[in-house]
């Protein structure tokens, strides 16, 4: 009986050594993955440095603008938001963003209060070396600065790993972020 | 066991592993469109557990028989070396099963979805960060593999008029 692997050349086990290291690379490519996640980005304090010298509302305090200006949603306008977070057809933040401040981190960075906050400090996220340059540019999370991101990522930030289609219909866009400033309060 | 029972062990293993293939592509292909947090959604990844495990298990055995009982070239049109190629690539495809079982388990122990001892708590969000990864990679090894399977049949179809779409050995 011949042992086939014993007399395979060279070359056939390169191939696969080849394959392999471009498959490891895939995810990266493709999702925007990283093998490692990072736990603390910034601490508190260095945080709290960065939002010192801007003043910004609080996004999540029942009195500010943002939240009067919400509106009271029927059942069916709830359910239309909630799709437009959580849905393939939305979205699709959801698929890897929690956003309630008890859930866990998935691979994406936890959108719990996430107006306010400086790019690129949330925890068990590594960020790419564009959000982190981002960050240190001074960039906030707003709603505005959010709604000008999820409408083309790529394009707001080039080079960071959120490697989505934007999305471009503006009323979908709204939505999500009315999602955001409801539900992490 | 004599070498005709041994070939066939291997050939009824093979279609089976080739079958929970089919239904594990067609889960990971679906799954991801399905909202996370939906009772579809959980029942599309616990059953993405149980065939991933079934397949795992049934590639581990297969490669267990291939030690045993290699699989040969019964073509006389087609060069050993040549063979030897498509050889490899299914051997590594098997591997590859294994691996991504493997790292699919760590990846569902470390995200607290199975649990071998219960009560303890085996949630580790870098570490299922990392065999995550793991798991993906191994998942685009195997796609690429069964690729240049298919690309290396049809070549050896025009090249040495060898017909044969066997992907899995």
């Amino acid at each position: 009986m011949k042992k086939y692997l014993k007399t395979a050349k060279k070359r056939h086990w390169l191939l696969i050594i080849i394959l392999l290291s471009v498959s490891f690379y895939l995810p990266f490519l493709i999702f925007g993955a990283y093998p490692f996640a990072t736990k603390t980005n910034l601490s508190e304090e260095a945080i709290r440095d960065l939002t010192s010298e801007i003043n910004l509302p609080n996004y999540y305090d029942s009195n500010s603008s943002y939240q009067k200006t919400l509106p009271k949603l029927t059942k069916q306008q709830k359910v239309l938001e909630e799709n437009a977070f959580k849905n393939w057809d939305g979205g699709k933040c959801r698929f890897c963003h929690s956003i309630k401040s008890g859930d866990r981190d998935r691979m994406a960075p936890n959108l719990n209060q996430i107006f306010g906050k400086p790019a690129g400090v949330a925890k068990n996220f590594t960020y790419s070396e564009a959000l982190i340059q981002q960050r240190e540019s001074g960039l906030m999370w707003t709603p505005e600065t959010i709604d000008g991101f999820i409408s083309n990522p790529q394009q707001y930030i080039p080079g960071n790993r959120m490697k989505v289609e934007g999305i471009e219909d503006e009323a979908t866009r709204k939505l999500i972020i009315n999602h955001l400033l409801r539900e992490s309060k | 066991m004599n070498d005709h029972k041994l070939k066939t062990l291997s050939s009824i293993t093979s279609w089976i592993v080739f079958l929970l293939f089919l239904v594990v592509f067609k889960n990971i292909s679906e799954t991801p469109t399905v909202p996370t947090e939906s009772l579809e959604r959980l029942l599309l990844r616990n059953f993405h557990i149980a065939t991933g495990s079934l397949l795992f298990v049934c590639s581990f055995f297969r490669i267990a028989l291939w030690f045993i009982f290699t699989p040969q070239n019964n073509n006389s049109k087609l060069p050993d070396f040549a063979y030897a190629q498509i050889h490899v690539l299914q051997f590594s495809l098997y591997c590859a099963f294994i691996a991504q079982g493997i790292s699919g388990m760590m990846s569902a122990w470390w995200d607290g979805l199975i649990q071998f001892v219960p009560g303890i708590d085996t949630i580790n969000h870098g570490l299922w960060v990392t065999v995550g990864y793991l798991h993906s990679a191994f998942g685009f090894f195997y796609i690429t593999l069964i690729l240049f399977i298919i690309f290396f049949r049809i070549y050896h179809m025009i090249r040495y008029q060898v017909f044969s779409l066997n992907i899995f050995a």
